[in-house]
C-alpha cells in the first residue's frame, strides 16, 4: 500500500478544521460522504425527505434532519430547508454529492455567505466550466480539441444552420443549459434541419427553461473517455488516470472502466494531459472530471463537457490509484494542498463498476418497492456501494440507482470474471433489477474484445425471448432450494 | 393427489406470495404453510463515530471560535438535532388532539425575545392564527400559528432546540 505511506505528508497530519459535515444528498453517495467523514474523526448530519426517514444514511450519520416532503424539489433541492438545518446544526461544510445541488453555483455562493464550506470547486469553476458553451470556449483557449460546430447557443435555425453546414452533417443539436442526454437531437441532413431545430428547442425549453441550442458535429463510433481531475487551492493540479464510459442506455452510463480497452497508449496521455491544460487553465479546484469523445479509428478526440462535482463512477479511479477521492475534497475544501503529486500516482490493475437499478431490466420501467431479503458480494477486489439493506423499501421519487458493484483485479478478464461470479451471489429480492442485464452484456464477445462504441447497448436486442427471460432465472433459483 | 399435483399447487402458492392454503377433496385433506422469513430488522448503528482514528483528532485543537452568525443566539440551549422524529406517545393518549407541525427547518423560540413572555405555554387558551412559537430559519423569524381555537396540551420541544420539517410542536385540545 505504497500510496498509504506516501500519502502521511506533515500536512495531513494537521487537524481539519472540520468538526462537522453536513452531507446534502441520499442514497449510495450519502453513505460514501458519510463514512469518510467518520473516517477523519469528522461528524455527520444527514438531511432527508419524509420518504427517507428510515434511510440507510440517516441510520448511520452522527444526527440527521427532517428537512420536507418526499419530492425533490421540496427537500433535495430545497436550498433554504438544507441551509437551515447546516446553520441549526452548526455544520462547518456541505458536501453535495453528486446530481441535486451538486453543480448548483447559487447553492455554493449561499453556503458562502452563510459561513458553511461549500465541498466542491469554487463558485467562479462551477460558473465557467458549468456552462457547456462557457466550457467549450475555454477548451478552445486552452488549445484543446473540440467537436466541430461552435461555442455559441442559437435560438434561431437559420443563424445554426450556417455552422452546421460549416462542420458537416450529421449533426447534433444539444441543450446549452442542461444535460443528462435531455432534449438531444440528430440531425442527417440539411432538408431534416429546420424542423428537427424547433423540435428540440421546444423540448429543451420545457426542461431547462432555456431554449438555447449547440451545434456540433455528431460523431459515430466513439467512445466515451472522462479523466478524474483533482486541484487545490495552491495551483497543483493532477490527472488520476481515464474512465471508458462508453457502455450507455439513453445516454445514461451503465458500465464503467479503468483503463480503457482499445484506446492507444499515446492517446491516452494526450487526452490526460489535454484535461490537466485546461483544468489549470481555468484554475480549478476540488475534484473534477472532463469529458472527451474518442474516434479511436481516426486516432483523434475531442472535450465535450466538464462535470464540476464528484463522479458517480469515482470509485473505478479509487480502485486502481488506491486513492480516497471524498476524503481528497474534504481535504482539499479544508485549505490543504493535494495528498499526491503527478509522479506519486500510480495505476495497478484494472476496475470495472456495473450501476444496478431498481427497474426491469429489459423494458427499462423502475422497480420500486420493499426489498424483503439483501446479500450483496464480497471478497477479493469485490466492492459494492449501497443503500440498501433487509427490508428496506425504494422509493419511487428518485433515481433508480441502488447499487454499484465495483470489482478490481490484475487484468481486465479476470475482473470480468470476478463482476460475473459477484453477480450470481447478489441478492436483491422484491424488487426488479437490472442484474440480468449486465450478465449478457459481460458475456457478450464484443464487451470482452473491446470492441465496442457509445451506441453499442442501442444496436443489440439483449432479451431475444422477451418476457419469458424472468421464468428462466426463477427456475434457477427454486430447483436451487 | 400425486407429488406432481402437489408441486404445482406449491409453486401456484410461492407465485401469489400465499402463506396459508387447505383443500378437502372428499376424504382427502390438503394444508400447506409457508413459512415466513423471519422479520428483517432494520440494521442499527451506535451514533458515528465511533473509532477515533489516529491521524486525525479533533478533540486536539484549539477551541473554534464561535462564527459570529450565532453571537446573538447565546442564550439558546444549543441541544443538538434529535435522530429521530418527535416521539409519538402523547398523541396516543386522545385520538382528538391537534398536531401543530412544523412547515420548515429551524430552531424553536417560546418567546420573541429574552425578556419578552412566552407566546403560549401548557394549559393556555389559544385562538385559531394566534401565534404560538417562532421557528428562525437563517435570521427570518418564522410566526407559527395556531390551527384552531382550544387549549395546548403539550408543549414538545425545548427553547432553542433544532426542529425537523413535519416535527410535532404543539398538541391541542379544540
Amino acid at each position: 500500500m505504497s500510496n498509504v505511506a506516501q500519502s502521511l505528508t506533515p500536512s495531513l497530519m494537521q487537524p481539519l478544521p472540520f468538526k462537522k459535515i453536513l452531507i446534502a444528498n441520499r442514497g449510495e453517495i450519502a453513505v460514501r460522504v458519510i463514512r469518510a467523514c467518520h473516517e477523519l474523526g469528522i461528524k455527520t448530519v444527514a438531511v432527508h425527505s419524509t420518504a427517507d426517514n428510515e434511510a440507510l444514511h440517516v441510520k448511520l450519520a452522527s444526527e440527521s434532519v427532517c428537512i420536507g416532503p418526499a419530492l425533490a424539489k421540496d427537500s433535495y433541492l430545497n436550498i433554504a430547508s438544507i441551509m437551515s438545518a447546516a446553520i441549526a446544526t452548526r455544520s462547518d461544510a456541505i458536501h453535495p454529492g453528486y446530481g441535486f445541488l451538486s453543480e448548483n453555483a447559487a447553492f455554493a455562493e449561499i453556503c458562502g455567505s452563510c459561513g458553511v464550506t461549500f465541498i466542491g470547486p469554487s463558485v467562479r469553476n462551477m460558473r465557467a466550466m458549468g456552462d457547456k458553451a462557457r466550457a467549450r470556449r475555454a477548451a478552445d483557449k486552452a488549445g484543446v480539441p473540440t467537436i466541430p460546430g461552435d461555442s455559441k447557443g442559437y435560438m434561431d435555425p437559420a443563424e445554426a444552420v450556417v455552422v452546421a453546414k460549416a462542420a458537416g452533417f450529421p449533426i447534433l443539436l444539444k441543450a446549452c443549459a442542461g444535460g443528462g442526454g435531455r432534449g438531444m437531437k440528430i440531425v442527417e441532413n440539411e432538408a431534416d434541419f429546420e424542423k428537427t431545430f424547433n423540435t428540440a428547442q421546444r423540448e429543451v425549453t420545457a426542461a431547462f427553461g432555456d431554449g438555447h441550442l449547440l451545434v456540433e458535429k455528431y460523431l459515430r463510433n466513439v467512445r466515451h473517455i472522462e479523466v478524474q481531475i483533482a486541484g487545490d487551492n495552491f495551483g497543483n493540479v493532477i490527472h488520476l488516470g481515464i474512465r471508458d464510459c462508453s457502455v450507455q442506455r439513453r445516454y445514461q452510463k451503465i458500465i464503467e472502466e479503468s483503463p480503457s480497452k482499445g484506446l492507444p497508449e499515446e492517446m491516452r496521455q494526450a487526452i490526460q494531459d489535454c484535461a490537466v491544460d485546461l483544468a489549470k487553465s481555468v484554475g480549478y479546484t476540488n475534484v473534477g472530471t472532463m469529458e472527451f469523445l474518442a474516434d479511436l479509428a481516426a486516432k483523434k478526440f475531442y472535450f465535450i463537457e466538464m462535470n464540476t462535482r464528484l463522479q458517480v463512477e469515482h470509485p473505478v479511479t479509487e480502485l486502481v490509484t488506491d486513492t480516497d477521492l471524498v476524503k481528497e475534497q474534504i481535504r482539499i475544501a479544508a485549505g490543504q494542498e493535494l495528498s499526491l503529486s503527478q509522479k506519486d500516482v500510480k495505476f495497478s490493475g484494472h476496475a470495472i463498476e456495473l450501476r444496478i437499478n431498481a427497474e426491469d431490466p429489459r423494458t427499462l420501467v423502475p422497480s420500486p418497492g420493499l426489498i424483503n431479503s439483501y446479500h450483496p458480494p464480497g471478497g477479493n477486489g469485490v466492492r459494492v456501494d449501497s443503500a440498501l439493506y433487509a427490508g428496506y423499501r425504494v422509493q419511487p421519487y428518485y433515481d433508480s440507482l441502488i447499487a454499484k458493484l465495483v470489482c478490481r483485479a490484475r487484468t481486465r478478464d479476470e475482473c470480468i470474471d470476478k463482476l460475473l461470479v459477484a453477480l450470481d451471489e447478489y441478492i436483491i429480492d422484491g424488487i426488479n433489477t437490472n442484474i440480468e442485464l449486465h450478465r449478457r452484456i459481460l458475456r457478450h464477445p464484443d464487451f470482452r474484445s473491446g470492441n465496442f462504441h457509445t451506441k453499442f447497448l442501442e444496436g443489440i436486442n439483449f432479451f431475444p425471448e422477451g418476457d419469458e427471460w424472468k421464468q428462466k432465472t426463477d427456475t434457477k433459483k427454486l430447483t436451487k432450494a | 393427489m400425486d407429488i406432481e399435483e402437489i408441486r404445482t399447487i406449491v409453486n401456484f402458492l410461492k407465485e401469489n406470495d400465499i402463506v396459508d392454503f387447505e383443500l378437502k377433496r372428499g376424504e382427502d385433506v390438503l394444508k400447506l404453510s409457508r413459512g415466513k422469513p423471519a422479520a428483517q430488522q432494520a440494521p442499527s448503528f451506535p451514533a458515528g463515530p465511533q473509532y477515533q482514528p489516529q491521524y486525525q483528532s479533533p478533540s486536539s485543537y484549539a477551541a473554534q471560535v464561535e462564527p459570529v452568525f450565532w453571537a446573538a443566539h447565546q442564550a439558546a440551549s444549543g441541544v443538538p438535532a434529535p435522530t429521530a422524529p418527535a416521539p409519538t406517545a402523547p398523541a396516543a393518549l386522545n385520538p382528538n388532539l391537534k398536531k401543530v407541525e412544523s412547515p420548515i427547518v429551524g430552531t424553536f423560540y417560546r418567546k420573541s425575545g429574552p425578556d419578552s413572555p412566552l407566546f403560549a405555554k401548557e394549559g393556555d387558551k389559544v385562538r385559531k392564527g394566534q401565534t404560538l412559537c417562532i421557528i428562525e430559519a437563517m435570521k427570518v423569524m418564522n410566526e407559527i400559528e395556531s390551527p384552531c381555537d382550544g387549549t395546548i396540551e403539550k408543549v414538545l420541544p425545548a427553547d432553542g432546540e433544532v426542529i425537523e420539517y413535519g416535527e410535532v410542536l404543539f398538541l391541542i385540545n379544540p
